[in-house]
């Protein structure tokens, strides 16, 4: 099976939904990950692509997506054309009960470990998400 | 799309339907549905997550701005069979507090 599976969007017109639509196409050809490896996968690039095309709602903004599916580890690379984004450190904390925003980076803080560059007139954000054992074996 | 599917239950509570994703793309749907049914009377309401396949923070944000909609005008908002995805979400985000997960609709507001 491959090791590295990738899409490119462009939004508007593309939406978070491509960003999904390609994922369910990927995840449906890796029997190997579980659902609650899915499930985490399916979040964190939802808040990921959410909030490039939030944080840019007067631009076209080119986001290059990157899945890289190895036996002990599920890394999640973005790279946008987006104007500057907040670095996750500014937005690590979950905001009171009563916000309807502001969730996104808390979040994905809570489900992977996080890196943000800017490099050059790009954002550029790594994911890493550790896989899950059964019986303290690797699979793969 | 632009609305999810609403259906009174008994005089003064009406369930809301919501299908497939609730992300930044639906979830402004979830919140004019919500906001008509407060408009016409209807401020008790349980949204039917059983076909609710994922939901982001977007969603979330709906969710909750649906619960102050209904608050607001007297009544109150609940969620009933939730997937394990939504509750990871919702636990990850500790609203389950607030938003306590129901089993199913019919027993949501039973208490």
């Amino acid at each position: 099976m491959p090791t590295e599976y990738r899409s490119a969007l462009l939004s508007p017109p593309d939406t978070v939904d491509s960003a999904h639509d390609f994922l369910v196409d990927v995840l449906d050809q890796r029997p190997d990950v579980t659902a609650a490896e899915r499930m985490t996968i399916e979040t964190i690039v939802s808040e990921l692509i959410t909030n490039v095309i939030q944080h840019n709602p007067d631009r076209t903004v080119r986001c290059d997506l990157l899945l890289r599916v190895e036996p002990d580890l599920f890394t999640i690379e973005t790279t946008d054309t987006g104007q500057v984004a907040l670095a996750e450190s500014e937005c690590a904390e979950m905001p009171g009960e009563t916000a309807e925003h502001g969730r996104g980076l808390a979040l994905i803080n809570l489900l992977a470990a996080v890196e943000y560059v800017r490099v050059s007139d790009r954002n550029r954000w790594v994911l890493s998400v550790p896989r899950q054992r059964e019986g303290g074996r690797e699979r793969g | 799309m632009t609305g999810f599917p609403i259906e009174p239950v008994g005089s003064d509570l009406s369930v809301i339907r919501v299908e497939g994703r609730l992300n930044m793309v639906t979830a402004p749907h979830l919140r004019d549905t919500v906001a008509a049914a407060v408009k016409a009377g209807q401020s008790r309401l349980v949204l039917d997550l059983r076909e609710t396949s994922f939901m982001d923070s977007s969603g979330l944000g709906a969710l909750i701005g649906s619960l102050k909609a209904t608050r607001e005008a007297g009544g109150d908002l609940r969620i009933a069979g939730a997937g394990e995805q939504v509750l990871m979400v919702l636990q990850l985000s500790n609203m389950d507090r607030i938003l306590k997960p129901y089993p199913n609709p019919e027993t949501a507001f039973a208490d």
